[in-house]
């Protein structure tokens, strides 16, 4: 039953390995995004697997134990870009029957643009948390996680096929994921939701009924809206530099940039009479549609600070396209975007902190790399810089190992993922009775529990506070400790473990079973399941230390180890005991559950594991 | 001197810095910070700061609306979709000119009342009009050539308490510096410290205490900081946490109703504003004995690009924050507070003059557009233009 695995984290091997590590390091004199040649075990590949995926379980550590650093940082950046499965109908007697078959998704049929309650935007919610929650052993889920944050669109805006913009807009994400920033970029601003989200809809240069609609007497001009003309300078290209306080583009820039992207609209068939006729041809695919009248016929004068560029009037059916191609030539042409998007790379995967040295050697080469491209690559194509970033000496110095506060993401979803927890295959839907099958049912229900725990903690997907992400990614100076504030400090807490007057019980995750629902009788505990795939169980030291090892980003010292054992003890009872009670017949679990879940409540109230 | 008076000199005083760009930067400044300001400021131990932040960006001409321009800004050129019908605009007393915003009815009430100043044209002069840049000037009380990273709050309690914001919570602080219901901001930051303790708008009395294992030691520089923080905060939540509920325990709310949110009640997919329940928190713990003197709630929503108007959103949102700030007083004065309480609302920045055609302003000036409502049982109604 067990897994060897976690043989190869005992104490004495960690110790040897610290200490090599060490001697490594001081004899050696490196550049820090030289390609990292010191030892690449355990601590190394635990480190990288940490910052990449939602945790690193015994299975991840297993599959890739024995490769080389460049086998593996290989493996972890090559994403699938194909599309998963779309979200499915779990709601009965929604919409029309047509569309909405229990179990069958709503993608593609007619009723994806008529859905607009809220549900929907829960559908598509729980649909992404199982995606995370059953992860590739790629980074995929994270760097769609990460443009999540950092190009966010909340979809509370949308009132119309929200759940359809934003499921479209996770699958533009997901193929993405380490592909070319540009291409995504250009995508992402004709993206419905985004559209939506920032008011590039319907910014036009006229009020388009008194251009089109007869009697035409006097045109009447807009001024085109500039809160994404300004947000896509400001945060998603040039930025505000290292410190967040260089001004890097004019006010002027902001509405030049507003009147090169006037002239889109979204298409829905919900539009007025009028808006069909002339600004959308197509109402069915839901797409963005341009309209040359309403976009701006005048030349797009620039600042010195992008060089005085002109982006000259193109007219045409294509014009709006081709300025767009121009606008992001220019925007991310120049180094400050390179820089921009590195520095927000850096954050998310290696620390909060920029010092001076990490600009100069880690942020500015990376930048260059992301500009130029080469050995095959384009410019802005993400996955070099990844590489060299989680390949480099800086990525594995101590001083970025085990320093970096969890997200609600990295907490939850690495808790769930390290302690095993099963996962209900969604792609059975439907049973005999054409009802939604149960293990479809409970996939949703493990998404929703999962999602619920993050959101308590200050982070939900599909729910970005601000067009600036979580703050923890953006606001200095203290970066990732904002996750840490006393209201979601406790709400952690309540996460895993807590006793609620209103239930008059324990709930939270380590009261549940392995597949997350409501514990009860004929189903496992989760903690149980989990210590029986350890090594040694029954040997409380040896217990102590190898989940230390699993779950903390360092060892605790033997006057922490010793209250542990007091909890494993407790109960007038030796935990040798209470084991081989257990083993001898798997229904005397109760003593087993009780000390397991106090031993894990204080396990991961040690500061040690917020961190990663 | 008798409180009243002794608040009364104060200020206009207190509020010549937030008029002034340069008073601003100087007076709140780490450097120079004067001895005076400091002793003003900490001479009454028991008085408390509510700061209301306003997020996304106030149209400030659609909430204290100049009636003797009201001709030129109904031009359809101008802001004609965004003006209130002029007749029912709320006349204010003492002024001919000036008059409120139509859903700002009880905020009216306390400028009659003698409960409400109102300062105009207020702010830093700014490159950009940077949602972010402007929240974090007027947190850090950074002018436009120097970046602080600081809050000007945070400056203040180092300054006031020197030996107590350095081992807190203790004897002479034995209750959080700041209380943040809802949002995190950049006020609770000192220049090494983060002295704020946030609680959730849906706080009732319930808080579940961490459990005391903290661990030691670390194995790098930065690992050794982050853990540092890390078990820092785990024992000020616990710490704090214990105060907090006591004073909750001990604290009550008048029979004032609080009002519900407008804006949820018309855009059910729009996060509710919670600013009532938040501020009602706030008197609660007040009440209960809590020593916090800096509180900082939240309403967000002002960022109106789109439907200002078509979708009545602006006037819900005034109406959501006159009647949660009009509540709020009623209850202190109920409850006997209002003589240790002044509030004050601010906003990153004002909204563009010009309508931008989808129903909507773009980001403005500060100057030009944003006005501060200044409130208390003991200021004078008064409106203070640049």
């Amino acid at each position: 039953m067990g897994v060897n695995l976690l043989k190869f984290l005992n104490m004495k091997n960690v110790i040897l390995f610290f200490s090599l590590f060490f001697i490594v390091n001081v004899g050696i004199s490196q550049n820090s995004l030289d390609k990292y040649n010191g030892p690449f075990g355990e601590y190394q590949l635990k480190h990288l697997l940490r910052r990449t995926l939602f945790g690193a379980t015994m299975d991840d550590m297993k599959h890739f134990e024995g490769k080389s650093m460049d086998a593996v940082v290989d493996e972890l950046l090559n994403t699938d870009p194909s599309a998963p499965p779309p979200p499915w109908s779990f709601q009965f007697d929604y919409g029309d029957s047509e569309s909405f078959k229990t179990g069958k998704t709503w993608v593609g049929t007619k009723g994806e643009r008529s859905w607009t309650e809220t549900i929907m935007q829960f559908n598509v919610s729980y649909w992404w948390h199982n995606l995370m929650m059953k992860q590739d052993r790629n980074i995929r889920e994270k760097m769609v996680l990460f443009y999540e944050n950092h190009i966010p669109s909340n979809n509370g805006k949308n009132n119309i096929g929200q759940g359809l913009f934003y499921y479209n807009r996770i699958k533009l994400l997901r193929e993405h994921a380490t592909g070319n920033y540009k291409d995504l970029m250009k995508k992402v601003t004709l993206e419905p939701s985004m559209m939506y989200y920032l008011d590039m809809n319907f910014s036009f240069v006229y009020k388009y009924y008194s251009y089109f609609v007869p009697p035409v007497k006097k045109k009447e001009p807009l001024f085109a809206n500039e809160n994404y003309a300004r947000e896509l300078q400001e945060l998603y290209t040039v930025g505000k530099g290292r410190e967040n306080n260089e001004v890097l583009f004019t006010e002027d820039d902001v509405k030049a940039a507003a009147r090169v992207l006037s002239g889109w609209c979204v298409c829905n068939n919900n539009v007025d009479v009028h808006i069909k006729k002339h600004l959308c041809k197509d109402t069915v695919s839901y797409t963005s549609s341009f309209t040359p009248e309403m976009h701006d016929a005048n030349d797009k004068q620039f600042s010195g600070l992008y060089g005085n560029h002109i982006i000259k009037a193109k007219p045409g059916p294509n014009g709006g396209l081709e300025e767009i191609d121009e606008l992001f030539d220019m925007l991310l042409g120049r180094e400050e975007s390179a820089r921009n998007l590195v520095r927000k790379l850096y954050r998310f995967f290696v620390y909060a902190y920029i010092t001076e040295k990490t600009e100069n050697e880690v942020i500015k080469p990376l930048a260059i790399l992301l500009l130029q491209g080469g050995n095959g690559y384009k410019p802005y194509d993400v996955k070099p810089v990844l590489k060299a970033l989680f390949t480099s000496t800086h990525f594995y110095d101590t001083e970025q190992i085990g320093c970096m506060i969890k997200n609600p993401y990295d907490l939850i979803l690495g808790m769930s993922r390290m302690m095993g927890v099963k996962i209900y295959e969604d792609t059975d839907f439907v049973n005999t009775y054409n009802s939604v099958s149960l293990p479809a049912m409970r996939s949703h229900q493990q998404a929703q529990f999962i999602r619920s725990l993050c959101f308590q903690s200050g982070m939900v997907v599909s729910n970005v506070p601000d067009v600036a992400g979580y703050p923890a990614y953006y606001q200095g100076p203290d970066y990732h400790r904002l996750w840490i504030n006393a209201d979601y400090l406790r709400a952690r807490k309540q996460s895993i473990h807590y006793y609620s007057e209103k239930h008059g019980t324990f709930i939270g995750f380590l009261t549940m079973s392995e597949f997350l629902t409501d514990f009860t009788i004929n189903q496992d505990p989760i903690v149980i399941k989990f210590a029986e795939k350890l090594e040694t169980p029954s040997n409380i030291e040896e217990f102590i230390d190898q989940n230390i090892q699993y779950f903390l980003v360092k060892d605790l010292n033997q006057q922490e180890k010793d209250k542990l054992s007091l909890i494993l003890n407790s109960r007038n009872e030796a935990w040798l005991t209470t084991w081989n009670n257990y083993k001898a017949n798997k229904n005397n679990y109760g003593t087993l559950y009780h000390k397991l879940r106090e031993f894990y409540d204080a396990l991961f109230s040690y500061a040690e594991f917020q961190l990663m | 001197m008798e409180r009243r008076n002794f608040l009364k000199n104060i200020l206009p005083l207190a509020a010549i810095p937030l008029i002034s760009d340069r008073l601003f930067a100087n007076v709140l400044h780490p450097a120079s910070l004067r001895p005076e300001t400091i002793e003003m400021l900490a001479g009454d131990i028991d008085r408390v700061l509510v700061l209301v932040r306003m997020d996304g960006g106030n149209d400030g001409l659609n909430t204290l609306i100049p009636l003797d321009q009201y001709a030129a800004l109904i031009d359809p050129k101008v802001r004609k979709d965004l003006m209130s019908i002029e007749n029912q605009i709320l006349k204010l007393k003492n002024t001919t000119t000036l008059g409120m915003h139509p859903s700002m009815s009880a905020m009216r009430s306390m400028y009659d009342d003698d409960q409400l100043s109102i300062i105009q044209g207020v702010g830093n002069t700014a490159n950009v009009f940077s949602h972010f840049h402007g929240i974090d000037q007027w947190e850090t009380a950074s002018d436009s050539t120097q970046t602080y990273y600081s809050s000007w709050i945070g400056r203040y309690i180092e300054k006031t308490y020197r030996l107590a914001s350095t081992h807190y919570p203790n004897t002479c602080m034995p209750d959080p510096f700041v209380i943040e219901v809802g949002q995190n901001t950049l006020l609770g930051r000192g220049t090494g410290s983060l002295y704020s303790q946030t609680l959730n708008p849906e706080f009732n009395g319930n808080i579940t205490e961490l459990l005391d294992f903290y661990g030691d030691g670390d194995l790098s520089n930065n690992m050794k900081e982050e853990l540092k923080f890390l078990r820092q905060q785990q024992s000020f939540t616990n710490d704090y946490g214990k105060k907090i509920i006591k004073a909750w325990n001990d604290g009550n709310n008048s029979s004032v109703v609080y009002p519900p949110s407008s804006i949820s009640n018309n855009h059910p997919n729009v996060k509710p504003t919670t600013l009532a329940q938040q501020l009602k928190i706030v008197a609660r713990l007040l009440k209960g004995g809590l020593k916090t003197r800096i509180f900082v709630v939240s309403i967000g929503n002002f960022d109106t690009h789109v439907s200002q108007v078509t979708s009545n959103w602006h006037s819900l949102l005034l109406k959501d924050l006159s009647e949660a700030i009009g509540a709020f007083q009623k209850d202190i004065n109920q409850l006997g507070l209002a003589d240790r309480v002044l509030g004050m609302t601010y906003s990153e920045f004002g909204r563009r003059v010009v309508q931008n055609g989808f129903g909507g302003t773009e980001h403005g000036w500060l100057h030009l557009c944003l006005c501060l409502a200044v409130w208390s049982k003991v200021v004078s109604s008064v409106i203070i233009s640049r």
